[in-house]
């Protein structure tokens, strides 16, 4: 199932998921007719990309709504085609447009996670929304506990989400916190009581909750693709999680060759994959596009250190880049 | 004596091929974008997790790698539907954050992990596949 289709969905999901495109659409309205920034460049490119969003937005908002587009204001009218041709210019200056290649953009709306999260605050009984409860960990499950609803918690992170602004979701976040609590908050874990400071509670709920929600709406996007395997990918940390990085795992769980990604994705230990705060995400791997190097370090040929297999992974990437004319810029590798 | 050899099941397979060439560009492309935003994510930058570091006196500083969000950028990856216009097959991808495009764009940033032009870079490297990968998928269709 692609989307939420308006006709076959539960009235409440799709209400839900109307709310959550509508208050983004209203920041998103503001900043096409006034658009922040100190330069002109700036000005012009915080109007195009929130016109972008907007479009999107609005074509969403009246999918779910069966209605025309809504829009109300001529001045609004006139920013948001101003915005849009902003936009087109942008893109083909630079060179982002090349003919029947793929159109590479950065300023796409993720339906899918929105989704996810319309869901889960829904609490619907469907396999994703599941999926994320069971991934949360004790002190995010407490959240609700702490006087801020779960529902509340998705419509700050669908905003931060729809409008790419993780900044302005986890400083809602945290003043909604504030509004109960001062600057500590108290939360029941396994170990008992544990106090946290407002902020970093905060950004560990903001960045753990958007970071499930990604992973498994990506994942659902894949198997529309048809495509079964993932690679784990993220930071190189000293947690116990980086262990996994560049291994590849089987969504279904049917591969021969490659493990389940059940075996892993739950918090296992001792990997203990997605703890709060974890930056491991999941990239899909398609074995007849994969270069002999991804499919030798797939197979635990590409080094013995996670560092090994992120360098030889990245290595591999740039040098057909090279072979093919280009010269890649410097590529950091922290430790 | 009249004789005719009736073509209408031979016309009709031939357009039972014509959808199904269609349908295995479709699943190709989808594919193919997949595996280049798969390549564009793992050369997108990625912030440190901790705000603080030790500095060299050993006493904790601010870490000037820590942006509050680790990997939001590279979580961020979406891929479009893919939309056919006569004879372009034609699908939109990438990274939704206002960042996404200066950090692709700014050579002179240093990336604890990662690098400019991390999209570029992916879709040099991997389009010259694309012809290939997409002959194999339609001789599945033909076989």
């Amino acid at each position: 199932m692609p989307y939420v289709d308006p006709d076959n969905a539960n009235p409440r999901l799709v209400s839900e998921l109307a709310k959550l495109y509508e208050a983004s659409a209203e920041r998103l309205r503001a900043i096409v007719l006034t658009p922040p920034g100190r330069t002109p460049g700036a000005i012009e490119f915080n109007q195009a990309r929130a016109a972008q969003l907007l479009n999107q937005v609005q074509s969403e908002i009246d999918r779910l709504k069966h209605q025309a587009a809504s829009w109300t204001s001529k001045a609004l009218q006139e920013a948001l085609q101003k915005g849009l041709q902003i936009a087109d210019r942008q893109v083909k200056e630079a060179g982002l447009a090349p003919g029947n290649a793929p159109q590479a953009s950065f300023a796409r709306v993720n339906r899918r996670v929105v989704d996810t999260l319309a869901r889960d605050t829904l609490d619907d009984l469907l396999k994703a929304a599941d999926s994320l409860q069971k991934q949360v960990t004790t002190a995010l499950r407490h959240m609700a506990a702490t006087g801020v609803s779960n529902a509340e918690v998705n419509r700050i992170l669908a905003g931060g989400i729809i409008e790419g602004q993780p900044t302005r979701a986890i400083r809602e976040l945290r003043d909604a916190l504030q509004k109960v609590y001062d600057d500590k908050v108290t939360i029941q874990t396994k170990i008992g009581p544990m106090e946290f400071d407002v902020d970093y509670y905060a950004r560990m709920v903001a960045n753990s909750k958007m970071r499930q929600a990604t992973v498994l709406s990506r994942h659902q996007r894949l198997a529309e693709h048809g495509i079964d395997l993932v690679r784990v990918v993220g930071r190189i940390s000293k947690y116990p999680c980086s262990l996994l990085l560049g291994h590849v795992f089987s969504l279904s769980g049917e591969s021969r060759k490659y493990p389940a990604w059940d075996s892993v994705s739950e918090g296992q230990m001792p990997y203990h994959l997605f703890h709060p705060n974890c930056t491991k995400s999941t990239v899909p791997f398609i074995e007849e596009l994969a270069s002999k190097v991804s499919q030798e370090v797939a197979e635990g040929r590409g080094g013995d250190t996670p560092t090994d297999r992120v360098s030889t992974l990245v290595e591999d990437i740039r040098s057909r880049a090279r072979a093919n004319g280009y010269t890649p810029p410097p590529h950091g590798s922290a430790e | 004596m009249a004789s005719g050899i009736d073509i209408s099941q031979y016309v009709q397979s031939l357009q039972g091929y014509e959808k199904a060439h269609l349908q295995a560009c479709i699943v190709a492309l989808g594919r193919f974008t997949e595996h280049c935003l798969a390549d564009a994510t793992i050369l997108c930058p990625i912030s440190d997790s901790n705000p603080t570091i030790i500095g060299k006196r050993g006493k904790p500083i601010q870490n000037p790698n820590f942006d509050g969000h680790p990997g939001f950028l590279r979580s961020s990856d979406d891929t479009g539907d893919i939309v056919q216009a006569g004879e372009v097959l034609s699908i939109e991808f990438g990274f939704n954050t206002p960042y996404a495009a200066p950090v692709e764009e700014n050579l002179d940033a240093r990336h604890p992990q990662g690098q400019a032009k991390y999209m570029f870079t992916a879709l040099q490297a991997d389009i010259p596949l694309f012809p290939q990968f997409l002959q194999t998928e339609l001789a599945k269709v033909k076989n």
